[in-house]
């Protein structure tokens, strides 16, 4: 590899990559742009129910957005992570022993101590993104997200989540095909520059959202001033 | 006698080198003994890196530098050559009771001060500068042993069922992430292990 080649992939680009995101005149420019436009600034929140990382993110993501006045765009997902991760089931046991660590810094604790399948939830992903433009539907995964890891273990009753969604939509789940929207969100993440859950992308830059709530806050207060 | 913390490092890694100030400060705070256990980085282990998580990790690692005070973003990449020489120079500089000096320094080297640290000159006064000599550090190089250690670190992160860096591990518990600092400290205050409230120090 020549000179050159070695000092643009190892010093320019990443540095590069750098700077750029620390330069935050256009994001800035384009929030004014959308205040002027009357528009409210976006959070699209890509999650899955079967990550407890998920459960501790989206409750203070909800927070945030009614503070800014933000839209809080959910995309549920059931495929997640990078194809042929070698330690994909290892990231997955990891997530419940850390979430519970992240819960038990605000005095919480999760009630389910193993990973769930994507299988086991795929109906809730679905419901969600059968409605995830709906209002209401951020309440829902909330509390459907809390039940899952901080009020039950074992397997997941469908009906349960039935009775939760019409509480916080006022209907019974839509019985439609929705497996081709949330196929959708996978590839609209992957297409935005992510690869895993629960991923926050606002203003053009990415968070995950368990362990970067301030930052994301921080970065809705810069494209407000 | 002082409770094993083992801290798992990789230079190629920036949470590594953002973990790296705070990591050296444990013993300072708390009556346990930071082990060394340097890996070869995710690169050179077969773990997948896509760009987007490459991107995601210099942008992420950035703001947290920000947030931390750390310098960050002149960046000169080690993977290959220069992480084996930070790696098997630290190991050097481990028994020569230099090993957070020397680690921080080259650390930041990479990430923070645009240094090529596979070049003889920059890391020669890295080393000089922490008290090393350089006629030893090129003898470290070469040295099998070193490097042994350094795979046989790599193994006992798999081991674990770990495959990132930093990666803490306490009484059987593993803390991957920078960010997961605060929960290891939680871990060794309830452990009794705050030399603050020791009795241990409070007795000396």
């Amino acid at each position: 590899m020549s000179t050159m080649t070695e000092y643009l992939r190892r010093a320019a680009a990443p540095r590069t990559v750098v700077a750029l995101s620390r330069w935050r005149a256009p994001q800035q420019t384009l929030g004014r742009l959308r205040r002027l436009l009357g528009l409210r600034p976006r959070i699209e929140l890509f999650f899955a129910y079967d990550d407890p990382y998920s459960a501790l993110a989206l409750p203070g993501l909800i927070v945030i957005a009614e503070s800014h006045g933000a839209v809080l765009a959910l995309r549920p997902l059931l495929e997640r992570g990078i194809d042929g991760d070698p330690a994909a089931a290892q990231r997955r046991h990891h997530a419940v022993v850390d979430s519970q660590r992240l819960a038990q810094r605000d005095g919480r604790a999760l009630s389910r101590g193993a990973p769930l399948t994507p299988e086991a939830v795929a109906f809730l992903a679905e419901w969600t993104a059968a409605a995830q433009d709906r209002p209401g539907i951020a309440a829902f995964a909330a509390a459907a997200l809390h039940r899952l890891w901080f009020q039950s273990d074992g397997s997941v009753n469908r009906d349960d989540y039935a009775a939760l969604y019409r509480r916080h939509l006022g209907e019974a789940p839509a019985n439609v095909p929705a497996a081709p929207t949330v196929a959708r969100n996978r590839a609209r993440l992957l297409k935005l520059g992510h690869w895993e859950s629960p991923a926050a992308y606002v203003g053009g830059e990415w968070f995950f959202a368990h362990e970067r709530l301030p930052q994301i806050d921080a970065c809705l207060r810069a494209l407000e001033s | 006698m002082s409770e094993p913390v083992e801290f798992f490092f990789s230079f190629r890694s920036p949470y590594s080198y953002l973990a790296g100030p705070r990591a050296f400060a444990l013993p300072q705070r708390y009556d346990i003994d930071l082990v060394w256990r340097a890996v070869r980085p995710m690169a050179m282990r077969g773990q997948p890196l896509p760009r987007s998580k490459q991107f995601y990790i210099l942008r992420d690692a950035a703001r947290e530098a920000d947030r931390l005070g750390l310098p960050f973003g002149r960046i000169y990449d080690p993977l290959g050559e220069g992480v084996w020489r930070c790696l098997t120079i630290a190991e050097l500089a481990k028994e020569r009771g230099c090993l957070a000096p020397f680690v921080l320094a080259a650390s930041r080297a990479s990430w923070a001060e645009g240094i090529d640290v596979r070049l003889d000159a920059p890391l020669r006064a890295i080393c000089e500068n922490v008290g090393l000599r350089w006629d030893d550090c090129r003898a470290a190089m070469a040295n099998a042993d070193y490097r042994q250690r350094i795979e046989d670190n790599t193994a006992r992160l798999a081991e674990l069922g770990q495959w990132g860096v930093p990666t803490f591990l306490f009484r059987g518990e593993a803390y991957w992430g920078q960010d997961r600092i605060a929960d290891l400290e939680a871990a060794l205050r309830r452990a009794g292990l705050d030399t603050a409230r020791s009795p241990r120090r409070n007795a000396a």
